[in-house]
């Protein structure tokens, strides 16, 4: 999906959960002006029907009727940029009079959906004010209810735990960087605080259709153009996200015919797959993907087997050990996994993780590579975005990865990823043997030492060093500060992690790469030695950065180098 | 820490840009080094391969790193 239509469904997501709490409020102002809070009469909830009406019509659809007015032609203009790009004839890329019928129409139809769904939750509003008066409901009751068929577990509320949550999900709801935080208090406002959850509410069924309407009214009108192009070849195109589905995994990027498409949309299921054409629904509700169309003949792309049955339900595509930055998995919730399934998972992701532009291509589209290992790999013709975990023979005994140590690999990494989120940098590309070093981090590729990152081999060193204590007796490293061996190994991939913030952030072309921004204001920086809690910190300013990271990312702030704080809310954040 | 232990870590800790000598006189430490050390020094050994890149600048290639044990 293009970083405009991304912007638009996210933007009518937001107007809409926001229009909904003025209707909300609207409601209930409405129902307590004619009760006065008292219990409603029959006679008087025919009467209020019709008010209620009005107020949907103008909140709601007013609000629907505004953004698909104004910006469903920004969707148009993108896609006609799009086909503006490629090698048709000209009148194709043209907004013609047929295009502008079918943009209205498509309008029209965007618009039906959002009545629709304003006409079911009308009834069932009126229906509650009815049945109160027939079942005698409590005024604070009967509010209550209406309050969550229109917003559910974030209605308004008295209680002020619950507005905070709301207002915290309400606000950061399209902050990626915010994602995991978002879900904690949604998963809250469920569990903890929704004693009175009324199942599915208007504001569920709204913004998903404000995001949808978005990406069907694009892939309508692409498809349309698509056929008035003589084009009949599409590639599923968009970015993956923590929870993308399997489907929208194995297809993306492949380029298909419209008959491989259609025969594949008869013919399989999946989960989260919706009704409808396979060119506007897409993966399913809140798909972020779409087909653009394309043509062989261009050279940029070829045609794809349809992935198989076994490819589109591949379990590698399962989490098995699932972990957050807020919910980190315990050792002990470790589950094993195979090599196979570890290392065909990250393959999957580091391919698509390469593509990021922020890792920087040359000329004839190869990888910029700066480090040793990288480098390396390349002049034995192997490739960078890949895992590979090899076991290592010692002089004294052989060290082996184990199929808990590759569970660890699959929790931790998912912690990566949402650090490289927050972190605005790219997500890492590759996972590698080290031989040597304890791990190393270059080029966007983590490497690994098995002699001394499986569960067997972490340190052993435990200390209660805090800040005020002796300066040489602070620990060698970070690890040093956490007893259970899952976290140890977890400092390390941290550590690393560290390594690529300073090494990734702010790089926008091949000049930074080499250059990097953060390395730059590193250098600037005096005196950064004697304010750190291990000793590695110590080392030089990578070091520094690295371990302070470490400590600061896995919770031990008060052993953090203020200096640090600083360097990271000026020159990172 | 020993003193081979010691002088490897200096050398990490320069403000300079490493040299290839800086990179040997490393190497030449790592093989003396005990086994109660070797955790610690596989740290120093990952902050090393992170300065390699300016060893190579210097040098144009990385033809001199040597292969790891």
């Amino acid at each position: 999906m293009s970083r405009i239509l991304e912007k638009l469904a996210d933007q009518h997501e937001e107007r809409i959960i926001n229009v909904l709490y003025k209707l909300e409020n609207d409601v209930v102002n409405e129902i307590t002006r004619a009760t006065k809070g008292n219990l409603v009469s029959q006679r008087l909830a025919i009467q209020l029907q019709p008010r209620l009406r009005t107020i949907i019509e103008s909140t709601f659809l007013n609000e629907a009727d505004l953004f698909i007015n104004d910006d469903y032609n920004k969707i148009a203009k993108e896609t006609l940029d799009t086909f503006g790009k490629m090698p048709i004839p000209a009148k194709f890329k043209n907004l013609t009079d047929v295009d502008l019928a079918t943009i209205n129409a498509l309008k029209t139809q965007s618009f039906s959906g959002f009545e629709d769904i304003a006409e079911r939750f009308l009834k069932v509003i009126n229906d509650e004010v009815y049945q109160s008066t027939i079942a005698g409901r409590p005024f604070n009751d009967m509010v209550s209810n209406i309050k969550s068929h229109i917003n559910g577990v974030y209605k308004s509320s008295n209680t002020r735990e619950i507005n905070e949550l709301v207002d915290f999900v309400n606000e950061n709801k399209f902050d990626s960087a915010k994602k995991a935080q978002v879900e904690d208090a949604v998963r809250k406002l469920h569990t903890q605080y929704a004693s009175d959850r009324a199942g599915n509410n208007l504001r569920r069924y709204a913004s998903q259709i404000a995001h949808d309407s978005v990406m069907q009214f694009h892939g309508q009108f692409t498809v349309a153009k698509a056929k008035a192009s003589g084009l009949n070849h599409f590639t599923y195109t968009g970015t993956l996200v923590r929870d993308s589905r399997e489907f929208c995994v194995n297809m993306l990027n492949r380029t298909l015919t419209e008959e491989q498409i259609r025969d594949m949309w008869n013919n399989r299921a999946w989960q989260g797959k919706s009704t409808g054409d396979p060119f506007i629904v897409r993966g399913g509700y809140r798909c972020r993907h779409t087909w653009i169309p394309t043509d062989p003949a261009w050279g940029e792309e070829t045609v794809d087997e349809l992935p198989t049955e076994e490819e589109a339900f591949d379990e590698t595509l399962n989490v098995k050990n699932p972990s957050s930055l807020t919910n980190k998995i315990k050792l002990d919730d470790i589950k094993p996994v195979s090599i196979g399934f570890l290392t065909n998972k990250l393959n999957k992701q580091f391919k698509e993780n390469a593509k990021d532009e922020r890792y920087p291509r040359d000329g004839k589209g190869k990888e910029v590579l700066k480090y040793n290992e990288s480098l390396e790999r390349r002049r034995n013709n192997e490739p960078i975005a890949v895992a590979e975990f090899k076991d290592s023979s010692g002089k004294k005994r052989d060290f082996k990865w184990s199929e808990k140590d590759y569970g660890v690999v699959e929790a931790l990494m998912q912690e990566l990823d949402e650090l490289a989120i927050k972190y605005d940098v790219p997500k890492l590309r590759g996972i590698n043997v080290e031989k040597g070093h304890i791990a190393s981090m270059g080029d966007g590729v983590l490497n690994l030492n098995v002699r001394f990152n499986i569960l067997e081999r972490t340190g052993t060193e435990v200390t209660k060093w805090k800040k005020g204590s002796a300066v040489f007796d602070r620990p060698f490293t970070a690890d040093s500060f956490f007893e259970d061996k899952l976290d140890k190994i977890r400092t390390t991939f941290y550590h690393e992690f560290g390594h690529h913030i300073h090494q990734q952030k702010f790089v926008k072309d091949a000049g930074d790469y080499y250059l990097p921004p953060v390395e730059t204001e590193l250098k600037k920086l005096r005196r950064f030695r004697g304010g750190s809690a291990t000793r590695y910190a110590e080392q030089n300013k990578y070091e520094w950065f690295a371990e302070n990271f470490t400590l600061y990312e896995l919770g031990k702030t008060e052993l953090v180098d203020p200096k640090f704080l600083k360097f990271l809310e000026e020159k990172v954040l | 820490m020993s003193k081979l232990f010691d002088e490897a870590s200096e050398i990490l800790g320069l403000e300079r840009d490493l040299t290839l000598q800086d990179y040997k006189r490393f190497k030449e430490i790592e093989k003396n080094i005990t086994e109660n050390e070797e955790r610690n020094f596989a740290w120093l050994l990952e902050g090393l391969s992170l300065r390699l890149p300016e060893i190579a600048q210097k040098e144009g290639n990385y033809d001199w790193v040597e292969p790891e044990n």
